[in-house]
């Protein structure tokens, strides 16, 4: 490899170059001021602003880094910067910047003050692992970035005072996590076994042109997506998610519902895109290679996750643990949009990615607040909280009508897209599962407004009062939720652009 | 008479059901990370036996390379995250580690 | 139009502030809002009595070229018509009813944005905005009815009221965009010009039953009418309001919408009218059993909202006729029946029709209004409701083949209703008076003035039915059909069969009412199994959900962490199994060893080692097995040249098993298996998955290593690395990415490690 392109693809690789320099300025930081930490979350913050400038940049400046070959010298990169891997880095960052001002309010956070500079090192070790997963185009990187992520987020999971809960999570985390990279480590090897070659459009190139069997195919694929499965807790790689989300601190819960699953996301398009995917046709549909059935696997599992996490959140009493399984079914609408496997499909699944960020980040806010002040996250200790507290209850509200995907919220815009190219792909009887999908989840986000509005507390329920800067807060995580649902057409038009990938 | 790779890629098969036997036997936390190691470790000798047979350079001990150095730290970051269930559980059997359910 | 739609959620923002300011001056402005609202669609009556239609387009997404468009024809014309002025009726009425209401604030805001949400509905010609505005209402009507939240059973009826008209908006949704699909565009107008494309099309046939399973459950029609009489918990402004005169008509409207679209088939025509009598004549009679006054004025509208389908199903000239006439009058007589039925509560304290009567003398003004009402409901000329039911019965004679059925149940559902009439619109205020908890005397100005005006319009309307309802339905574009009617509407058909059905109709009501009692009684001796009641199926269907949640949770999600894993194992297995089966054939292949000694050895070692650490029952023999596994791997890489590797492999693997005796021995010593049961169950599971990975690998080898691969990399691999060992240069070249990707996760770890037991310090403290 030479100089200059060394030189260009380091400069490709930005944002992750940062994110590792802030990584260390803040180990190193921890160290030097060994008694005040409340410097390391303005360190954080400084990190995240610079490298969003850098995400930002690359929807335009595109390219492939660090061009290897282990085959076929086709001079395509180990990394894929492009549009599609910037908007999930962007859904990354900014959730980091909400994990930050999370973390700083998170009561679990403060009792651990100590630590802050180990917490804010993991979390940029998970950032680190999620921008490499967002744009990696070879298993390997694939395999180091998703073992940085998980590592930082095992820990992460139970990273609070040492309680059952929080370290059962972080176990819980671990075995499961450990299990599905193990597997994915096989179908990786498997692969490599294949084609020679763990680069993905070496890969897309060796499948095009060589006969190979099926089945090992196919059951290599079924083992790279128990990998990727777990992370975007997809049915049946999903167990621990409501068991390591109840357990973890509330901050980090509402991180790995948006942020790690983000990273899942990409990995998943990305992965298909660019080993199966040979053109796009005139329709933006995907002409796919037969060697594998994504279709097929993406509808049956997206079905059962969401059907799976609606029906376990009809009955959960915690709401966080609601929020989890919620959370499960979210993910299989999205599924859902990659099934579809074409550019319209993906266009609503960045919509919906983009506007789930603020709502159930919102909603996790929220009930934070809330076990914040009254120490509980059961449904029936909300009873009466829309008079007691009027802001907050209807701010929870509109977080909720938002994930069940009513208008005029910015949630119906995401359901609206992902229906349409359903129906527009002849999906309909897929589309009506969805819907059918919709309706549990109607019921069971309902039941908390009933309980904040309709029921009448049976104890004098305490006044959660909210300082102003959460107030604003609430409001600028409400603003999108409300704006962008009834004016949507820069989200569109931003996730249009953002459906190229490159290398086709 | 030669070593092929059919017979590597039997004892890598082995390795790696016994891996998951492992892990879906045991109780104790720590027998069920050796699991993990078991798979770990078949895959790598996947990753090496085809890059010998397959002709395919030595990109796939390079591989392997790194998933030993993986697999370490991963290593360390589980036995701590089981010294802590010890020490809030008094108990690492898996079975009994069930609080968070439903 | 715009303006007129947006008024009221502005409104609805300011309205608290308004109220802080001044209380009474607020609910002065709540009324005159749908007042000004009348008047704007009133000076559009002469526009579209002419045959024209006014459609109003607004940039709303320009870049995606989605417009916010509204549309006013003789439809929606009427509609926005009836919506204001009933809004006016309503919104005078509350001021004094809600009097002292705590919250009345809110429920001004509820209801000020259903109005303007109902407007947007009916005004709406995006399939999209229609939809939002559709939900809106079922939102803000799930808010009103669970307004007197005191009640559990409120709350669980609005629950109930928004779970159906919101789960079938939902079905209207992806009907909508099924239609969209195919007519390639989203604007409602447009779409009834092309009838014959979109009933073409294959998909038609589930796109119309979904657009009907959304306007079935917003009207109420069987097998989903229950949720209405439940609804009656509602204060009874939002049942005269949203319950009987709008809301429900909603559904109404959204066929009579599409009826140009997807209509003239037999799918839609007969179910329509199927469903539409069976909810006529169904629910009619079940108000039989009622008493309370409000829940028979549901099942009474009920009944009308069944007879409107009904026309719509027959689809002919003259039912559509029929159908407009029949909605005006019902809007009118209902509302305000409602609103009476509320004055009588609000004064006596009881909406129990055998604790009522002789109220006459004490409220005479609520009487004369509630009589006029009622004669209009009964079908009594010169009132409209006489007109309406005239040509509802001329349009079910005329019907072929089945004129003579529908006649008959049309007169059997409406003797019905004119029984419902007498018991709430005469029985309360004639015979003899009786006790009632509170000392009834005349409701103020403000809550007789609104169902009055409705009232003497039903009587203004039916004596100048020929001007008025004629204009409007037969010279506008009426948007139910595509054509403009031309049968002129009269007050007076002379004597025919009609009058005399009309007549005998009255009668038997009567004579219905006489007999209630008996009849009652003998019903009650036939015991009705629950299994006749959708309300059963919607309960059994919602208890069950619930309790199949439970039971996959409890099954599933255990929190064991073995079953967990388990669960990993069984699904790749079968979904392997599935790619097995859809792949099938046997492998070709020639399975004889020959390996050689040195290989066996280390082959035979590294199994047995791998079999020790699964079974052994020390935890060290375990680990120091799995040491094992990990020497012979390094061997095995010794044997494939690659030194470097086999010299971290055993570095590392020493390191490994050190920290994991270090650790184990702060550990209980040791840890029996499973139960047996979990044993076997572990083990098919663990011999499963073995034999499929066998499987799959015989299927690798099978498939012969390409031979250009082996070529290719034969040539390429020593120029490419410049150099012997390529571990390193590797390392530092081609996989520099990698190789930062893996110093961060050592970084990590040794963070992370540091991190948790430091935690553990943490914990020793308290």
């Amino acid at each position: 490899m030479n100089y200059e392109n060394l030189y260009s693809s380091l400069s490709l690789i930005q944002p992750e170059i940062t994110i590792s320099v802030f990584l260390l300025l803040i180990v190193v930081a921890d160290l030097i001021f060994d008694k005040n930490k409340a410097l390391i979350p303005f360190l954080a913050l400084a990190g995240l602003i610079i490298a969003s400038v850098q995400v930002i940049l690359q929807v335009t400046n595109t390219g492939y880094a660090f061009p290897f070959s282990d085959v076929y010298l086709s001079r395509k990169g180990m990394v894929t910067v492009d549009a599609f891997g910037a908007f999930f880095k962007l859904i990354i960052i900014i959730s980091s910047f909400i994990l930050v001002y999370f973390s700083y309010v998170s009561d679990e956070i403060k009792k651990s003050e100590k630590n802050l500079g180990e917490y804010y090192a993991l979390i940029f070790g998970m950032i680190l692992g999620m921008f490499f997963l967002s744009s990696a185009s070879d298993l390997i990187l694939i395999y180091v970035a998703l073992e940085l992520l998980s590592l930082s987020s095992y820990v992460l999971a139970g990273f609070s005072k040492l309680r059952t809960r929080n370290s059962e999570a972080s176990l819980k985390y671990l075995i499961y996590g450990a299990t599905s990279s193990g597997l994915m480590l096989f179908g990786i090897s498997i692969f490599y076994g294949l084609s020679g070659t763990t680069n993905l459009y070496e890969i897309n190139t060796f499948l095009a042109s060589h006969q190979i069997n099926h089945l090992t195919l196919s059951f290599a694929s079924i083992l790279i997506f128990a990998g990727i499965g777990y992370k975007i807790s997809s049915v049946p790689f999903h167990f621990w998610t409501p068991d390591v989300y109840e357990g973890a601190p509330i901050s980090i819960t509402a991180y790995l519902s948006v942020a790690s699953k983000a990273a899942g996301f990409a990995l998943l398009v990305r992965f298909i895109k660019s080993a199966f995917v040979t053109s796009d046709d005139s329709l933006g549909y995907w002409e796919i290679l037969s060697v594998f059935d994504w279709h097929s696997l993406l509808i049956l599992v997206s079905i059962l996750t969401m059907t799976l996490g609606n029906l376990t959140a009809l009955w959960q009493n915690n709401i966080k643990r609601m929020l989890a399984y919620s959370s499960i079914a979210h993910a299989g609408y999205m599924l859902l949009g990659v099934a579809v496997l074409s550019n319209q499909g993906l266009v609503a699944v960045l919509i919906y990615f983009f506007f789930y960020l603020f709502m159930n980040l919102g909603a996790f806010f929220i009930v934070m607040l809330i076990a914040n002040k009254t120490g509980s996250e059961e449904i029936d200790d909300y009873n009466g909280l829309g008079y007691t507290s009027p802001f907050l209850g209807v701010a929870l509200t509109l977080f909720m009508v938002a994930l069940i995907g009513l208008p005029p919220t910015a949630g119906f815009i995401g359901k609206l897209y992902l229906f349409i190219a359903l129906v527009d792909a002849q999906m309909i009887t897929v589309a009506i599962i969805a819907l059918l999908n919709t309706v549990i989840a109607l019921y069971y986000y309902i039941r908390v407004l009933k309980h904040m509005f309709l029921t009448k507390s049976t104890v004098e329920t305490q006044t959660v009062s909210v300082i102003r800067p959460n107030i604003i807060f609430i409001i600028f995580m409400l603003a999108p939720v409300l704006i962008f649902g009834v004016y949507f057409g820069p989200v569109v038009d931003f996730a249009k652009r953002c459906v190229q990938i490159l290398g086709l | 008479m030669q070593v092929e790779l059919t017979h590597f890629l039997v004892v890598s098969t082995l390795l790696f059901s016994m891996g998951v036997f492992a892990i879906v036997t045991r109780k104790n936390a720590i027998l069920v990370l050796m699991g993990i190691e078991l798979m770990l470790n078949a895959a790598n000798i996947n990753f090496v036996a085809f890059s010998k047979f397959g002709g395919f350079g030595l990109s796939g001990q390079v591989i392997a390379l790194f998933v030993i150095i993986l697999a370490a730290a991963e290593a360390a970051i589980a036995l701590a995250i089981v010294l802590n269930i010890y020490k809030t559980f008094s108990n690492v059997n898996v079975d009994e580690i069930n609080n968070l359910k439903e | 139009m715009l303006y007129a739609v947006v008024a009221g959620f502005i409104f609805a923002i300011f309205f608290p502030a308004a109220v802080r300011i001044n209380k009474q001056a607020g609910k002065i402005a709540a009324a005159v809002l749908p007042l000004g609202i009348f008047i704007y669609f009133a000076s559009f009556y002469n526009t579209i009595t002419e045959g024209n239609v006014i459609a109003q387009s607004y940039n709303w997404i320009p870049s995606l070229g989605i417009n916010l468009s509204f549309y006013l024809d003789g439809l929606s014309l009427t509609f926005a018509l009836i919506i204001s002025l009933v809004g006016f009726a309503v919104f005078l009425y509350t001021a004094s009813y809600m009097e002292g209401n705590k919250y009345i604030t809110r429920f001004y805001i509820y209801i000020t944005l259903f109005m303007a949400s109902m407007l947007g509905l009916v005004l709406s010609d995006n399939i999209i905005t229609m939809f939002v505005f559709w939900e809106l209402t079922s939102i803000s009507s799930y808010f009103l009815i669970g307004f007197n939240h005191d009640k559990e059973r409120s709350r669980i009826y609005a629950l109930q009221a928004l779970l159906i008209t919101g789960g079938g908006g939902l079905a209207l949704l992806a009907g909508l965009i099924i239609i969209a699909n195919i007519s390639g565009g989203w604007s409602i107008s447009s779409l009834a010009d092309l009838n014959e494309l979109i009933t073409g099309h294959k998909h038609y046939p589930i796109a119309a039953i979904l657009v009907l399973i959304g306007a079935f459950t917003k009207s109420a029609q069987f097998p989903f009418h229950f949720w209405l009489p439940n609804a009656m918990e509602a204060p009874t402004p939002v049942s005269a309001y949203l319950h009987s005169a709008t809301m429900v008509k909603a559904g109404i409207y959204l066929m009579a919408r599409m009826n140009p679209s997807l209509g003239g088939t037999d799918l839609w025509q007969h179910t329509i009218l199927i469903v539409g009598a069976v909810t006529m004549l169904f629910t009619a009679m079940l108000s039989l059993k009622q008493t309370d006054l409000k829940k028979l004025l549901a099942y009474s509208t009920l009944g009308v909202l069944g007879t409107l389908t009904m026309l719509l199903g027959i689809g002919s000239d003259l039912a559509i006729k029929a159908f407009m006439i029949y909605l005006i009058a019902h809007s009118l007589y209902k509302g305000t029946l409602f609103l009476i039925a509320g004055i009588i509560d609000h004064e006596t304290g009881t909406r129990d029709i055998t604790k009522l009567g002789g109220l006459r003398k004490l409220m005479p003004i609520t009487m004369v209004i509630a009589v006029l009402a009622s004669l209009s409901k009964m079908g009594i000329i010169p009132l409209i409701g006489f007109v309406g039911k005239e040509t509802v019965y001329a349009s079910a004679l005329e019907f072929e083949p089945f004129g003579t059925l529908l006649i008959i149940l049309a007169i059997a559902a409406n003797v019905f209703i004119v029984y419902i009439t007498i018991a709430v619109g005469f029985k309360p205020f004639f015979g003899k008076l009786k006790p009632t908890p509170k000392e009834p005397h005349e409701s103020p100005f403000k809550m007789w003035f609104g169902p009055m005006i409705l009232a003497l319009l039903g009587v203004v309307l039916g004596m100048f039915s020929s001007v008025v309802i004629n204009s409007l339905i037969n010279f506008t574009e009426i948007g139910v059909i595509n054509k403009k009617l031309n049968i002129p509407v009269k007050l007076w058909h002379g004597f025919n069969l009609e009058l005399a059905l009309s007549v005998l109709t009255v009668l038997l009501g009567v004579l219905l009412y006489f007999k209630r009692d008996n009849i009652v009684n003998t019903l009650n001796k036939i015991s009705f199994t629950k299994y006749v009641k959708p309300s059963y199926y919607y309960e059994f269907l919602l208890s069950s959900t619930l309790s199949f949640a439970k039971f996959q949770t409890k099954f599933l999600q255990n929190g064991n962490l073995s079953n967990y894993a388990a669960m990993i194992i069984v699904a790749t297995i079968f979904l392997g199994g599935l790619a097995l089966v859809s792949f099938g054939g046997a492998p070709n292949i020639d399975l004889t060893f020959a390996p050689t000694f040195a290989e066996v050895i280390i082959g035979i070692i590294l199994i047995l080692a791998a079999i020790s650490a699964v079974r052994a029952k020390s935890r060290l023999t375990a680990i120091v097995s799995v040491g094992v596994v990990g020497y012979s791997v390094a061997l095995i890489f010794i044997m494939y040249s690659a030194p470097d590797l086999a010299m971290t492999q055993f570095a590392i693997e020493t390191l490994t098993v050190i920290l994991f005796v270090l650790v184990i021995y702060r550990l209980p010593k040791y840890l029996p298996f499973s139960s047996m049961t979990r044993r076997i169950r572990d083990f098919i599971l663990a011999g499963l998955g073995g034999l499929l990975m066998s499987l799959i690998v015989l299927f690798i080898i099978a498939e012969p290593m390409t031979s250009e691969l082996k070529k290719y990399f034969g040539e390429n691999s020593l120029t490419i690395g410049k150099g012997r060992n390529i571990v390193n240069v590797i390392l530092v070249d081609f996989r520099a990415l990698d190789t930062m990707g893996e110093i961060a996760v050592l970084a990590i770890a040794a963070i992370g490690v540091y991190a948790l037991l430091k935690l553990k310090s943490n914990g020793s403290e308290k």
